[in-house]
């Protein structure tokens, strides 16, 4: 009887410092390790309210269509990249006019 | 090339494609409601013998052809400005700390160009006219830092929206592929986009992040010449980092098109992983 007390206490320990490990973090569930996403150290509130990739279907949304939909909406983002640097071409080139009177 | 090595490359896609803009302290650009005569005048010394025989009094037909052309300037920078203030508005990535320090500075430049107008328009002597016109001039200083500053800003959140918008579809095609490949398909080609698309995605990040810590030290250079000289080689050291991570992203969307292209091949797989993942 007493050993197999031990094993009971023995084994719940093992299953609280488990669970404890796991709530560190120290225990985590291995998956595609490539695109492990790390959080942008800033993040505006705002980002909220939208999925956090930005992509107009869900994350878990593998289907043809959802990479369809979420390649056109990368490459509106692109070309709104194109206006960007087009933008800050233009500020950076600038050039006070000539006061003459 | 055996399956488990197929894998392994599959899943060393670069991680970390992560973007930190960090809420740098943007230096707080005083609005300049005051005259500066001391700047460096980048106007010609035009003033002729003739003009100064007019009476300080009364608005010359020059003085008024300067008002204008002060004018002219003052709304081009305003509304150049404004449309800024808009781009910032729309950042997705940045802190809101971040945006309210890029909206209060070109806010205090709108301000107070808006104030140096009002002054201009109402002035009738010659001399404070002089004075006043030079500082749309100085006051450029602060718009050529403010301007290029906001843009670098807009420009590096987008660059960090379209990365992580990009790494969510790796993932997913990460996903793809891995499903693909255990249902017996050569998907080495694919798997050799995928690790360059992680490749491009780190350096895009890496690149918008430099050109964010490059100019979120500078100051107006109020006329000097060092400063300046510092502010627009950091300006064209940000502008070059972009344009390559925007070139990194180009690329990388290509190797999307690589990788779906080849998922269209594998049509069988793809419809299993699908059901699997709907149930």
């Amino acid at each position: 009887m007493g050993s197999s007390i031990k094993w009971v206490v023995s084994i719940i320990v093992i299953i609280i410092l488990a669970g404890v490990a796991w709530k560190m973090g120290y225990l985590k569930m291995s998956g595609p390790t490539g695109m492990a996403t790390t959080t942008p150290s800033i993040i505006a509130t705002t980002t909220e309210t939208v999925p956090s990739s930005g992509l107009p279907t869900a994350d878990t949304d593998t289907s043809d269509a959802a990479m369809v939909q979420d390649s056109a909406a990368i490459d509106a983002q692109i070309q709104g990249m194109n206006s960007d640097q087009a933008s800050l071409d233009q500020s950076m080139s600038d050039k006070p006019v000539t006061q003459s009177y | 090339m055996s399956n488990q090595n197929v894998m392994k490359r599959v899943g060393v896609m670069v991680a970390g494609a992560a973007v930190l803009v960090p809420a740098f302290a943007l230096a707080q650009v005083q609005a300049q409601t005051n005259v500066d005569v001391t700047a460096q005048a980048q106007t010609p010394a035009a003033t002729t013998a003739a003009q100064t025989n007019v009476s300080a009094t009364v608005a010359t037909p020059a003085m008024k052809a300067a008002i204008a052309k002060a004018d002219q300037e003052i709304d081009r920078r305003i509304a150049a400005l404004n449309d800024l203030i808009g781009r910032i508005g729309q950042m997705t990535r940045v802190s809101a700390t971040l945006k309210q320090g890029l909206t209060s500075n070109t806010q205090g430049q709108i301000t107070a160009l808006t104030t140096l107008k009002a002054k201009i328009d109402a002035g009738t002597d010659l001399a404070t006219l002089k004075t006043d016109v030079q500082s749309v001039t100085s006051s450029y200083r602060t718009f050529a830092l403010v301007a290029p500053q906001g843009r670098v800003s807009a420009s590096a959140d987008r660059v960090a929206n379209v990365t992580i918008m990009m790494q969510a579809l790796g993932a997913k095609l990460q996903l793809r592929l891995q499903a693909a490949q255990t249902a017996g398909n050569d998907v080495t080609a694919a798997a050799a986009a995928l690790n360059d698309l992680g490749a491009n995605l780190s350096d895009a990040n890496t690149r918008a992040q430099a050109a964010i810590n490059g100019i979120a030290p500078l100051t107006p250079d109020n006329g000097d010449a060092t400063v300046k000289a510092t502010n627009d080689k950091a300006f064209k050291t940000a502008q070059a980092d972009l344009k390559t991570a925007q070139s990194d992203l180009v690329t990388g969307r290509k190797d999307i098109d690589v990788i779906i292209k080849a998922l269209s091949t594998m049509h069988a797989a793809a419809a299993a992983t699908t059901t699997t993942q709907t149930q």
